[in-house]
């Protein structure tokens, strides 16, 4: 024998012993896995959990698991299920007013007919609102207990408050502490804004008068439990390990946490505010990538995945776990920003003049004809889509002017507007005016597909009218940073409104205290009207104003708003009783029941 | 040799040190800060200055410097803004076991494959087991780790439901028993090691075939072979043992790679590790947990290195440290 042929042979054995070696390793990895998995039968303890457990996930851990300092959706989002509240408060769908309900009292009755969040959850058994609406007086039940068997009493809503407002522990709720008496002069009064005469009353007093509803809104923060709390100093508050240890009275507790992974609450069986929540266990599970959320959801091992995006409907209706789609509305828009004054003379001398490209309206009117804002909406939101208008929500139906229609798409009257402004095309077919060409680019934020998706027809539709805009993405930060500092011209962004009007943030004329009126926008008019609207003691007697206000922000198109979202949550079909609401997706978490878990004894 | 790493660990002290200092002020001249994430409708404008004012982000940048370097020199590398005011120390050491874990696992799967692959292909130079394992070595080498974890996803957690898709763990599995709580482990990195190492072991398969390649045409695996060795014996324990000398120092400089191809995989597959961390850090602009995520890197990249040198010293004794 040769030694090639030895080589060969010994080579043939050693590559074919190698290759069933290499094929063995991970067949007999499988058979392992899969027996780990083959107990997946009936009686399998991961099934028996999933049956007792609501899963949820979420993008980010939750951040404090306190009413006073936690900022996160998520976390309040947990916290209002663990801590009490004094009132409790709906989103009327038929008037798009909020309610505020005690236990012996509720502040207007439901014009739907039906209320479907019990009054049970609320501390507060009635109020008085005083006749010049300058103070509020609470009266408490007092059958409300801490998980530690401890009674909850109304000091321990003063003591939350004088938490809210102490400067060290910087609580984003601070600004609900405006009207409180001596607030006026930049430092509530707490020996004067809020008493607690005894167990059960509760008395807060006001620098100006306030309506009713504002004044409930406003009162309402979540209470703290003195005794637990008192002795944590405030430059201390935030590193505090209570913060990781909630004591609370709602219907779910803290059951554990593993950081960024896992938060499982379980059910209250001690709650009374308003009863034990009907699911034994809820877990929040931090999954950051949104294919494998929605995988998990396909798949069945997670129940609620929020915010599906429009492209991904088709692909859920086909999946192996039955799962619905949720819509909730309308809460959300985008809108393309333009730069109303020049923002670099304004850095520089602080004088507002108009900027060159968008300083008159009669030109951001033609942007907004030139723009194809419904095959956005067709093409992406589908019908989860409504075109905008103006900032007030068509769900704020006591505000809403329906009688505005939204500008058409309308590329002539766009062009003839333009012309009329003096915007002529150049050589290039780029619109000129004074040796300026119309060319400016268009900021947006990284990491939203919906934004990127509307730019690029944006950008189409302004090229086709013979104005180039350049598309520009940045990481969210830099973004928000650039456009704070007032270093964009146009950008493309989008809002989520509260539920109570207040829009001088975003229009405000005083530009140094309007921190959100990035555009520069200045109209005493709109000033004016909502502050008549803040005087009204009933919001249904601001209507007017109100209905002026959109009439001018649809004239003066201070921003071109694109269109409402109806926020799109994925709901696992074993869960029942859910009721999604404007004011959350958990809305009436306790009330919901696990097909399965009915089966089994929690 | 224990003076030669004695002064490895001297020299990378001044090195380590240097990178901070770079890190610190490079995170702090990007735009944004801690802070914007306060500056929304509905929260009250003081709330953005108070913070800055707790985190001390309101002083100069050299006194912050200065600050910080006091701290960090007492080992204090301050508290995490974005996750509650958490030590950082106490974020890096629940997240660094998880890394390690799936390090350490990518690592044996990277250098059990590679070099099986890698022998194989030598010693078949040429026929269509080694053009095939080549190509497929190549085909997996090329391929972005995200988007190969997002295919391994579709196919083997959604398609075919085989492994689950995220996490540690399965719920409730607190209540599986010890054993069963770590097969519910195995079963859930599975997937993320699979990809991690898939990539790696074909960088190595492609190494140990050339190294091998090199060492099976030395006059001495011929004398082996001659005085009437058995194959197995020629290519396992003489040139093997050879062609992995230069293979062996891969394995402390792989080190930091696989560190870094874990950020991805741990935030795909939602692992709380080291890499999800320091990416989440750079979004919420969390300077102490950048800069303490940074020393973590630094560490292990000098640490790599050392093993690597350290490891081929003792593996070739020619080689004098």
């Amino acid at each position: 024998m040769t030694e090639l042929q030895v080589t060969s042979l010994s080579e043939r054995a050693i590559a074919h012993s190698g290759l069933r070696r290499l094929l063995l390793l991970p067949l007999s990895m499988l058979l392992f896995i899969s027996s780990a998995c083959s107990q997946g039968g009936g009686e399998h303890p991961a099934r028996k959990a999933m049956d007792s457990t609501l899963v949820i996930t979420s993008l980010g851990d939750a951040d404090y698991l306190n009413p006073v300092i936690g900022a996160s959706v998520t976390s309040s989002n947990i916290f209002g299920l663990i801590y009490p509240s004094l009132l409790q408060s709906e989103f009327d769908t038929t008037t798009g007013l909020l309610n505020y309900m005690a236990l012996d009292k509720q502040l207007r009755p439901p014009t739907s007919g039906h209320t479907t969040k019990t009054p049970k959850a609320a501390l507060a058994r009635t109020w008085r609102m005083a006749p010049d609406h300058r103070s509020i007086t609470y009266t408490l039940r007092n059958d409300a207990y801490w998980d530690d068997g401890k009674p909850i009493v109304a000091g321990d809503v003063l003591f939350a408050y004088r938490l809210y407002g102490n400067p060290v522990i910087a609580s984003p709720r601070q600004q609900y502490l405006a009207e409180l008496e001596g607030a006026e002069n930049g430092q509530v009064d707490f020996s004067r804004a809020v008493a607690a005469p005894d167990d059960t009353t509760l008395v807060f007093r006001f620098h100006k008068p306030v309506p009713e509803y504002l004044a409930l809104f406003h009162t309402s923060l979540t209470p703290m439990p003195e005794h637990f709390w008192r002795n944590v100093k405030p430059d201390e508050f935030r590193n505090s390990p209570l913060n990781r240890k909630p004591l609370g009275a709602g219907p779910y507790r803290l059951k554990s946490w593993k950081p960024q992974q896992e938060l499982v609450l379980e059910s209250n069986h001690r709650s009374n505010l308003p009863k034990p929540g009907n699911i034994p266990q809820l877990s929040f599970r931090v999954v950051p990538d949104y294919t494998v959320r929605l995988a998990q959801l396909q798949t069945g091992a997670v129940d609620v995945v929020e915010n599906i995006k429009p492209e991904d409907f088709r692909g859920l209706a086909g999946s192996k776990n039955p799962v619905d789609i949720k819509s909730v509305g309308l809460r959300v828009y985008d809108y393309v920003g333009w730069s109303n004054i020049d923002q670099d003379e304004y850095l520089k001398s602080g004088r507002a003049v108009p900027h060159p490209l968008f300083g008159s309206a009669a030109v951001r009117r033609a942007l907004t004809f030139a723009m194809d804002r419904q095959s956005i909406i067709d093409g992406y939101l589908g019908r989860y889509g409504v075109p905008a208008v103006t900032d007030i929500s068509p769900s704020l139906k006591w505000a809403f002017n329906e009688k505005i229609q939204p500008y058409p798409f309308d590329q002539q009257r766009a062009l003839s507007i333009l012309k009329a402004e003096g915007w002529v095309p150049g050589p290039d077919g780029i619109l000129q005016k004074a040796g300026r060409r119309f060319s400016f680019a268009l900021y947006t934020n990284a990491g939203n597909a919906r934004r990127n998706y509307a730019s690029v027809i944006i950008q189409q539709n302004l090229r086709s009218i013979g104005i180039e805009c350049k598309l520009e993405v940045q990481e969210s930060n830099v973004f928000f940073d650039n456009l704070q500092n007032r270093r964009l011209d146009a950008w493309m962004a989008g809002w989520s409104i509260g539920l109570e009007i207040d829009p001088m943030d975003v229009w405000g004329s005083d530009l140094e205290k309007s921190r959100f009126n990035f555009m520069g926008y200045r109209n005493p008019r709109v000033d004016r009207l909502s502050a008549l609207a803040k005087e009204k003691m009933d919001p249904l007697d601001a209507r007017p104003y109100w209905l002026e206000y959109q009439e001018i922000l649809h004239r003066d198109q201070p921003v071109t708003f694109l269109y409402w979202i109806r926020e799109t949550q994925g709901f696992s079909r074993r869960i029942e009783g859910e009721e999604l609401n404007i004011s959350g997706v958990f809305y009436n978490i306790d009330d919901w029941t696990l097909s399965p878990s009915r089966t089994l004894a929690p | 040799m224990l003076t030669y790493i004695f002064k490895r660990l001297l020299i990378a002290i001044p090195l380590i040190f240097g990178v901070l200092t770079l890190t610190f002020f490079i995170i702090r001249l990007a735009p944004g800060d801690p802070a914007a994430f306060f500056i929304q409708p509905g929260i009250s404008p003081n709330v953005a200055m108070q913070i800055r004012e707790q985190y001390g982000l309101n002083d100069p940048l050299p006194i912050q410097y200065v600050k910080w370097l006091g701290h960090v020199l007492q080992g204090d590398f301050g508290r995490s803004f974005s996750r509650a005011q958490q030590p950082v120390l106490e974020v890096i050491a629940s997240a660094l076991p998880i890394t390690v874990t799936i390090a350490l696992l990518t690592l044996i799967a990277n250098f059990t494959f590679g070099i099986l692959i890698g022998v194989i292909s030598a010693v078949r130079q040429n026929s269509f087991i080694d053009r095939f394992l080549t190509v497929t070595a190549l085909f997996f080498y090329s391929m972005p780790e995200f988007w190969f974890a997002l295919m391994m996803i579709i196919i083997f957690a959604l398609k075919f439901p085989l492994f689950p898709a995220s996490g540690l763990n399965e719920v409730g599995a607190e209540g599986f028993g010890p054993i069963g709580f770590a097969m519910d482990r195995l079963w859930h990195l599975f997937l993320p090691v699979t990809v991690l190492s898939i990539n790696g072991a074909a960088g190595i398969a492609r190494y140990v075939r050339g190294s091998m390649l090199e060492v099976i045409r030395q006059d001495y695996i011929r004398t082996a072979r001659a005085k009437g060795l058995p194959e197995r014996l020629v290519i396992f324990r003489h040139a093997l043992r050879n062609a992995l000398l230069p293979v062996i120092t891969l394995m402390g400089s792989s080190l930091p790679f696989i560190f870094s191809g874990a950020l991805f995989i741990e935030v795909i597959f939602a692992f709380p590790g080291m890499g999800r961390v320091t990416v989440e850090a750079i979004f919420a602009r969390d300077y102490p947990l950048i800069i303490a995520n940074t020393f973590i890197s630094g560490i292990l990249i000098v640490f790599g290195n050392l093993v690597a040198d350290v490891l081929y010293a003792v593996v070739d004794p020619r080689i004098k440290l």
